[in-house]
Parts: C-alpha cells; structure tokens; sequence
C-alpha cells in the first residue's frame, strides 16, 4: 500500500426531483483522508452524507478509481443467501487460505464460516461486510452509518474493531455518523459539513487525539452518573 | 417455566375447521337428513368418484391434464434460471411497456383459450404452449412488480465488489427477488389448474377439462362435485409439497 492520502476532490452533486426542480446537495467538497486513519464525516440526517460516500466510492461511471473502495452501505448487506464464508469470498479468486481464516479471527467470526446471514443480528452482519471489504485489500472502506441501529454495548465492540483496522491494518476508513458522541468516540478526524444541503461545504476539520477520546471503560462510568436522556443531550451539544 | 415453550392453542385453526364442517356433512346428509335430494350423500359422492374411474376414464384424463401442467411449470422455471439476465433486463428496465403489452391483463384468459383452441384443434401440444405462454406472461408481470422488493444495499456492495452489471442481475437482483417470485408459484399452480380446466372444457378431448364437459351434458352433478373434491385434493396436495420444496430452494428472505 502506497504511503499516501486519499484525496477527495471537487465533489459536486445536484438532485433533480420529480417536478424538475434542481438542487445542490453539495459543491466543492474536498478534502483528505489519511492512511491508517479513522475519518468522520458529520452531518445531520439528510445532508447527502450518502451520496457523497457513494461518490466517493465510485458508483458514478467513468469514476477513473485505481484502486478498489469498498462501500458498506446503511442497512445489513451480506447476501443472505450465501454462508459467511461464501460472502467473505464473494467474487474472489484464488484467496489464501490462511489470510482468509487471519481476516475471519481479526472480525470476530471465527467458528461461524458455515453460518447464513439470514438473521437480524446487524453487528453480525456488519462483520461480514467488514471483513469482506478487508479481503479486498481496498484502497479506503467507506461505511455508511452501518451500526447506528446496533445497542450501545455492541456499538462500542464494532468501534473498537474499525479502530483496529486502521490501526493494524492501515487501511483507512471514511465512516458518516449523524451523532456527535459517536464521531467523538470513534474518529482520528472529524469532517463536519454545514447543515443546509444547498451550501453544504466543509464548516471545520477537527483532529482527535488519544486523550480526547473517551475510552470504552470511561464511557460506562460515565452512563452511570447520568441518565440516558441526558448523556444524550450532552453529546448533543459538545460541539 | 420457560414462556417460549407455552403454545397457545387455536381453537379455529383452518384443518380444526375443515374437520368440523366434513363431520357436520356427514352426520346430516348421510344419517340425519336423508330425505333431501339436493345436497348429494357422502356415499353417493364415492360412488360417483368410483365411476369417474371406470366410466369417465379419470386415471387418463388425469393424467394427461398433470403431463401439461408440471412439465410446463418446470420449463418456465427453467427457462428462467436460465435466461434470468435477459428477463430481468426486459422486465424491470422496460416494466411499464411489459405492463401495457401484456394481453393477459385486458384479455381474459378465456379468449385465449378460445382463440388457441381454435387454432390447435385437439393438440395437446397446443395446451402445453398456451400453458407455458400463460405462466411465463405471469411471472414475467411478477418479475416487473418486484422492482419494489430488490434491495438496494445488496446491488450497491456489489458495485462496490466490482460485479459487473450482468452479473448483478444474476447473482444479486435475482436472488434478492426469488423468494418473492418463487412464493408466487403456489398461488400460479392453483390458477394453472383452473386455466387448464377452462381450455379443455372448451377444446373437450383431453384432460380433465373434458370429464367436466362430459360430465355436464350427462347432468351429472355428483360427478361434477366428486371431480370438484378430487381436483380440489389434489391442488391442496401439490401446494403443500410446492411449499415445501421453496422453504428448502429459497431458505433466505
């Protein structure tokens, strides 16, 4: 893997509705995503944080991407019809067979290579689709708020298994959450977009550290000097 | 206790009730009421049936009708495993004209019946076309329809894999729709088997279609009703093993 960010650059989309009224949903977006990092992309629901993931990932024609990037997209997306290891290998060939089973360990997976995905356990899912995009070696892994529905406890495990895939594996990923808590706990960059779709322009780029970052021990320490509605509302107005 | 393990029992659940209501025939048509003329004996009923076997030749038509509707709806599906990618293509791409050139949906059936009748006289070649024509314009307007049940998120990581779009509509499209099209197959045996009927009653030489027109110009109406039950049995029958067969084909929803 080339030492190298990605750049996005100059991303433009307009959408047309069904009487022919145009709008902008974003001009000019740019900006970088490094490797072996976690990056945010914040916005409220409804902003066309989706379309730019998609964009981004090269679902346009002609999108001259070299490298392969590998979009998850909201709802569960392994085929339900194909075993876990089936989905995992889905449209390769010739894959090693240890790399195979390093990614299924790595994923949290191990054991259920036989199992199908017809279920409605997301956090299974999503692992699927995770270590599916990892086997592809992909240049970026573009996650379109695919936890948002999973309870908190599970949350915080897939959390810290993205952590490590930019971190151990260096492959960086460009993560859209609507929830500030979340950016906060998850990301090495945040990339906040304005609110209003027709000028939605990056407001401000914010780096996270390890010490700003709450840990997963912390959090739960936390929870149980608030109530629910609360932690809500503080994560709300962090920003 | 574990509460999973508690069933609540239905009083009126649809076998309870088909029980009751064959008891209820039998107790007054063939011990209580046995003076009634209208409503036929259940011993006259298997009677009747007896002589579907030996005088209307049952076994035959029977088995002239089943050696059309079960090889057609095979090569159907068949057909559609096969050309999938060029169905799905037609189906959902140009859906809105499939829906306008479809003639099963502003014809009734029943001119077809005539018109290929009329142009394959006593050919059971002639039935088999009509009824593979019959289930393929059916499942080609399913096919249409279920542009609603594909699901996006399965098309976009397979963008995203790099499948190319003919292999999206055979390995993603269709099987995120399959469960849909192939649950619609039960409900499609059970018209084929009126469709069926129809077209030979009209052509009356083969099947069981013309037992029906037989049985219609003699006035027999036990025999009308006895083949009605049979045939009855027999749709019930097929459906359950059709289930049965799916749940095992397209285990995924």
């Amino acid at each position: 893997m080339t030492n190298k960010n990605i750049k996005i650059e100059s991303l433009s989309k307009n959408y047309s509705d069904i009487y022919g009224h145009t709008t902008q949903l974003f001009k000019n977006i740019s900006f970088n995503v490094e490797i072996g990092k976690l990056t945010t992309l914040l916005a409220p629901k409804g902003t066309g944080k989706s379309t730019l993931l998609k964009m981004i990932a090269g679902f346009d024609e002609n999108n001259g991407l070299k490298e392969k990037r590998i979009f998850i997209p909201q709802k569960p997306s392994s085929f339900p019809w194909l075993n876990v290891s089936e989905n995992i290998l889905f449209n390769l060939n010739n894959v090693d067979i240890q790399i195979f089973k390093n990614i299924l360990s790595f994923v949290g997976l191990d054991g259920y290579e036989d199992h199908f995905p017809n279920n409605g356990s997301i956090g299974f899912r999503f692992r699927i689709s995770l270590a599916r995009a990892i086997i592809n070696k992909p240049e970026l892994i573009l996650i379109d708020e695919s936890i948002s529905e999973l309870p908190i406890k599970r949350k915080y495990e897939i959390y810290s298994l993205l952590r490590k895939v930019t971190s151990e594996m260096g492959i960086p990923i460009l993560y859209s959450t609507s929830s500030v808590s979340e950016a906060l706990r998850l990301s090495d960059k945040i990339i906040v977009i304005n609110q209003f779709p027709s000028k939605s322009v990056i407001e401000k780029e914010i780096l996270i550290n390890e010490e700003s970052r709450i840990d997963y021990q912390k959090y739960f320490n936390i929870l149980e000097y608030f109530s629910n509605d609360e932690i809500t509302l503080l994560s709300n107005n962090f920003l | 206790m574990n509460i999973d393990k508690i069933k609540i029992q239905k009083p009126f659940t649809k076998s309870n009730i088909t029980i009751l209501l064959i008891l209820i025939y039998l107790i007054i048509f063939e011990f209580s009421w046995v003076t009634q003329s209208v409503f036929p004996k259940p011993s006259m009923l298997i009677e009747s049936f007896l002589s579907l076997i030996s005088d209307y030749n049952l076994a035959n038509a029977f088995f002239l009708t089943t050696a059309i509707i079960f090889p057609a709806i095979l090569i159907v599906m068949v057909m559609l495993e096969i050309f999938i990618k060029t169905f799905l293509t037609l189906a959902i791409k140009y859906s809105g004209i499939i829906n306008i050139a479809s003639p099963f949906k502003y014809f009734s059936f029943f001119f077809f019946a005539l018109l290929f009748n009329s142009l394959f006289q006593q050919s059971l070649f002639g039935e088999f076309i009509f009824i593979v024509l019959f289930i393929l314009g059916k499942l080609f307007v399913a096919l249409s329809e279920a542009n609603n049940v594909i699901v996006e998120e399965y098309v976009e990581a397979a963008k995203s894999l790099g499948l190319s779009k003919g292999n999206i509509f055979s390995k993603i499209i269709w099987k995120s729709i399959k469960p849909n099209i192939y649950s619609k197959l039960i409900g499609l045996h059970t018209e084929v088997w009126i469709v069926i009927i129809i077209y030979e009653f009209i052509g009356s030489v083969n099947g069981i279609g013309s037992i029906y027109r037989l049985a219609y110009d003699y006035k027999d109406i036990f025999a009308i009703i006895s083949l009605g039950i049979f045939i009855s049995i027999v749709i019930l029958t097929v459906n359950a093993i059709l289930k049965f067969i799916i749940s095992k084909l397209v285990f995924w929803k």
